[in-house]
């Protein structure tokens, strides 16, 4: 393939060489390729005496050529158009190009999120996942865990990158995470296992950082353990908010990684908060972060109320603080209810 | 972000970042520390305290200076899947580690340090001439 092929497939080559053509008294104005031959305008094959080359970049890829008849600075104008239509063109591609992979990554990233919730008698899920322009690499999930009556596992997890290769990645990690906690002994143990697949079999510049709870929907009981993940939060009903921190690197990083692994139990009316770094990090025009602590402060405002309206108070606060500002990472949220009695 | 380069000796250089380390700005800084590596340095010092933010593309750049400055080349961060089996793993196993070294941590970073990890592969120092000391 040529590097003049999108000036043949165009309309503007034909018209130029005319026009050209014209302006030199109808003397003949054609396009030659880097061999010679030329392959638009007058005259065809033969080799006329004067050319002008066309330059893409560092490279030339063909000449405007002309007879005697033909001012010099006629086939420099034609030539400097036509490495402007070339270049228009290649510009084109490359967003073209650069916007098909962002549809791809976004495509594939929507897909990893969950459908439906599990169906919980006395537990309430909600959440809220808004992109921002670029793909990101953001995924929430719920799921019962594999043969274990009255257990549902939550996560949140983020992507070190953008792009098709993040979201190839969350979508692998989903899948490790879900395999890991239905085999494992705790979600500790379960991303112990997922680090150690990804360090030996994946090794890559992308990192993830998870957090990963499991909950016993009967007595209310959470095991919790964190890959380098904000903590997630307890909305208490009796009016203030818990961090579950527990220590640990994020996946993909380091061969030895080991994680805590803590317990709380939800109280009935109590909620879980799980987020990602696209809520704290939000910027308002003036480059100020939300924050944790205005996240704190508005989750324990929200304190004993449905699911859905903590995350409406959560998502409505970042949104007015964010004001005209563009989002420049992918907002996550996953809310979880234990219901009051 | 702004850096600035004191090289103290043929083998150590101190590398100071001035504002915030994102995805706007984090090839550059693996560019300029892997510069450094291959003019002969092979312990670098990061001097964090003008340092306001440090997002995730931080973490990979940190991450990735740690390969360099253990003779491993960082994964091609445009080659996306293709490299993800092409890498070995970064830590050996008990392998003492400390060719970049960080100093004067704000609260702030040192947060996102600890909860990623980074700490491991990162010993933290007072101030530079601790650092440089090792």
């Amino acid at each position: 393939m040529s590097a003049l092929d999108d000036l043949l497939d165009g309309h503007a080559l034909a018209g130029l060489l005319a026009l050209a053509s014209a302006a030199a008294g109808g003397a003949a104005v054609g396009l030659a390729d880097t061999d010679g031959h030329v392959v638009a305008g007058r005259p065809a094959g033969a080799i006329p005496p004067r050319d002008h080359p066309i330059a893409l970049g560092d490279r030339v890829v063909g000449s405007v050529v002309g007879g005697d008849e033909v001012p010099p600075e006629l086939l420099a104008l034609v030539a400097r158009s036509l490495e402007l239509l070339l270049a228009g063109a290649r510009d084109q591609a490359n967003q073209a190009r650069v916007g098909g992979e962002m549809a791809i990554g976004r495509r594939i990233q929507l897909s990893l999120l969950p459908r439906r919730f599990p169906d919980v008698e006395g537990w309430t899920f909600a959440a809220q996942y808004e992109p921002a322009r670029e793909v990101g690499g953001d995924l929430f999930d719920a799921f019962a865990v594999r043969e274990q009556a009255d257990r549902i596992a939550l996560v949140i997890a983020d992507v070190t990158g953008k792009g098709i290769p993040a979201a190839l990645l969350m979508a692998d990690v989903k899948a490790l995470l879900h395999a890991a906690t239905d085999n494992a002994d705790g979600p500790a143990d379960a991303l112990r296992r997922v680090n150690a697949v990804l360090v030996r079999e994946r090794a890559t510049s992308l990192f993830v950082t998870a957090a990963l709870l499991v909950v016993d929907v009967a007595t209310g009981q959470v095991r919790y353990a964190s890959a380098g993940h904000e903590p997630p939060l307890i909305a208490r009903c009796a009016g203030w908010v818990e961090q579950l921190e527990a220590s640990g690197p994020i996946l993909g990083a380091f061969g030895d990684a080991a994680f805590e692994e803590h317990m709380a139990t939800l109280e009935p009316g109590d909620a879980l908060t799980l987020y990602t770094d696209g809520v704290t990090e939000t910027r308002d025009a003036s480059r100020r972060f939300y924050g944790e602590d205005r996240l704190l402060a508005n989750v324990t405002l929200a304190c004993g109320r449905p699911a859905e309206e903590i995350l409406r108070a959560i998502v409505d606060d970042v949104t007015a603080f964010r004001g005209d500002a563009e989002p420049f990472d992918d907002l996550t949220l996953l809310v979880v209810e234990r219901r009051p009695r | 972000m702004n850096t600035t380069i004191d090289r103290v000796s043929p083998e150590v250089a101190v590398l100071a970042l001035d504002g915030e380390l994102d995805a706007s700005n984090y090839r550059e800084l693996i560019e300029t520390g892997s510069g450094l590596y291959a003019d002969g340095a092979r312990c670098l010092v990061l001097d964090l305290a003008q340092l306001s933010y440090m997002s995730s593309s931080g973490i990979v750049a940190l991450h990735s200076l740690a390969l360099v400055f253990r003779g491993q080349q960082p994964p091609d961060l445009e080659a996306g899947w293709s490299t993800f089996h092409a890498v070995s793993a970064d830590t050996a196993e008990g392998a003492v580690a400390d060719q970049v070294r960080i100093v004067a941590l704000t609260p702030a970073i040192d947060t996102v340090l600890e909860r990623t990890g980074l700490k491991r592969i990162l010993p933290v120092y007072a101030d530079r001439d601790a650092a440089i000391a090792g």
